[in-house]
């Protein structure tokens, strides 16, 4: 399988996860699946899980993706996604920046015949014509950290610039399927750990006063953000507890048209986080259906955006 | 094809359970059961074939007593099922499973809350405390006997969980 490397990125690990993933990819195919289910199977720490776990396909297992399709996953980490989308697309480049990463990825699909790695930040990628489909999961909250101008306002125009390099990426008539978390969701609205600072709490809700470069979004903010950078309007799926570990995906018509029960949801608490107990989060999950305004408080959305 | 609903909520430890769609199509809304995107390591049982097979002793032994929304399709790699609104039987117990664990969510969250009320040193006033410049998660209790500490520590509803 080819690798390009498109930027010299080969200091950084990314969350010391690496080394481990080489070696266990390094081990042949027949092995390699029930070893994977032998960690798993000791619920390792959360890192791990969010590598190795098969439940981070169901991030996209549902989405149509044409057995033809041209796919760019951006940010492709250490692979968790990039095997789903190698079954279903016909041919996938995984970007990823890190070099390390991108290695993992290679290793752990070094089967699969219809994958690219491409090594390097999103800027540096250079496509003969625009894909299908962009894949971006858990990639743009960090954009105000690796995107970054020097003179800029590095609040909004970091993402904004992002959303424009994807915009261009993509061809007409195709689509962006962006994975991220809800700066209002039930989680942060209770007390959650805000999963992009490791510190604090209510920082999202309370605006990011302390911002340094990771942030997320409400959907209109959302909404907003792609009417800006030209793409068409946005459908969001909305994956219980996270993204990150999805259990239940649900369309946002889903909430209206299905009979969702409260307790199908409050039952989906991404626990792995550390919260300050100020309310319980189940109860205000029925209260949040039973108002029907859950579609802008779910802990996540996926956007799945015409170009 | 619209996927309204999509769910699997134990490949976490078994990776070979089937994945349940809820879409809709020019035919309305039906069901749709279907293996793992990952593929089957060998020797894991062909879940949709087993079961199409259990509907099928499921729909003979319940006679008139109930119906079971049809299977409308066996296909290879899915089930196309009748999409019944409002509760089968099958969603009927999966609902009460539902209950079940919020149940238990509440009462954990509600025993650690009771917990912490009794430590009036340990969980202060959020708006009257604010540590600056950022409320901060503390790793550990300060001022709280160790049992304690240790004891709010170990639940994942604590204030002291890490992750």
């Amino acid at each position: 399988m080819p690798i390009h490397v498109l930027e010299d990125t080969a200091e950084a690990a990314f969350d010391g996860c690496e080394a481990t993933l080489h070696a266990l990819f390094d081990r042949p195919e027949s092995e390699r699946c029930a070893e994977v289910d032998a960690i798993l199977a000791t619920a390792p720490e959360w890192l791990m899980q969010y590598h190795l776990s098969p439940q981070r396909r169901m991030v996209l297992s549902w989405a149509d993706i044409p057995a033809d399709a041209t796919v760019l996953e951006v940010g492709a980490g250490c692979g968790a996604v990039t095997g789903l989308l190698c079954d279903r697309a016909g041919h996938v480049l995984a970007n990823e920046k890190f070099a390390t990463r991108g290695e993992v990825i290679a290793r752990r699909y070094a089967d699969r015949d219809n994958l690219t790695v491409l090594v390097g930040g999103l800027d540096t990628i250079m496509l003969t014509e625009p894909v299908d489909i962009v894949v971006c999961i858990g990639v743009w909250e960090y954009t105000g950290v690796f995107l970054a101008g020097d003179d800029e306002d590095r609040f909004v125009a970091p993402f904004e610039r992002f959303l424009g390099l994807l915009r261009g990426l993509v061809r007409p008539g195709g689509r962006l399927l962006l994975a991220i978390e809800n700066k209002l969701g039930v989680q942060y609205l209770a007390g959650a750990e805000e999963d992009h600072l490791h510190h604090g709490a209510l920082a999202g809700v309370e605006g990011y006063p302390d911002y340094a470069g990771a942030r997320t979004f409400w959907r209109e903010e959302i909404r907003r953000q792609m009417d800006a950078a030209g793409f068409g309007d946005p459908t969001f799926h909305l994956p219980f507890p996270d993204y990150k570990m999805p259990e239940l995906v649900l369309h946002e018509d889903a909430l209206e048209r299905l009979d969702v029960h409260a307790a199908e949801l409050g039952g989906l608490i991404p626990w792995h986080r550390p919260r300050l107990p100020l309310i319980n989060e189940a109860l205000l999950t029925r209260a949040l259906l039973d108002e029907g305004v859950m579609g802008s408080f779910a802990n996540s959305f996926v956007v799945d955006v015409p170009a | 094809m619209t996927v309204l609903l999509a769910k699997s909520n134990l490949l976490r430890r078994a990776p070979w359970r089937l994945e349940t769609l809820i879409v809709e199509d020019g035919d309305g809304l039906h069901v749709v059961k279907r293996g793992p995107s990952s593929a089957d390591p060998a020797g894991r049982p062909p879940r949709l074939g087993t079961l199409a097979e259990r509907h099928a002793v499921l729909a003979a032994a319940a006679g008139d007593a109930f119906a079971l929304p049809r299977i409308l399709h066996a296909g290879e790699r899915e089930l196309r099922i009748e999409h019944v609104a409002g509760q089968t039987s099958l969603a009927r117990l999966e609902r009460r499973l539902c209950e079940r664990r919020f149940a238990a969510a509440q009462a954990e969250i509600d025993d650690v809350l009771t917990l912490l009320d009794q430590l009036p040193g340990v969980l202060a006033d959020p708006m009257t405390t604010r540590a600056s410049p950022r409320p901060s998660i503390p790793t550990a209790a300060p001022d709280v006997p160790a049992s304690n500490a240790a004891s709010c520590r170990g639940s994942t509803t604590s204030a002291w969980a890490t992750s």
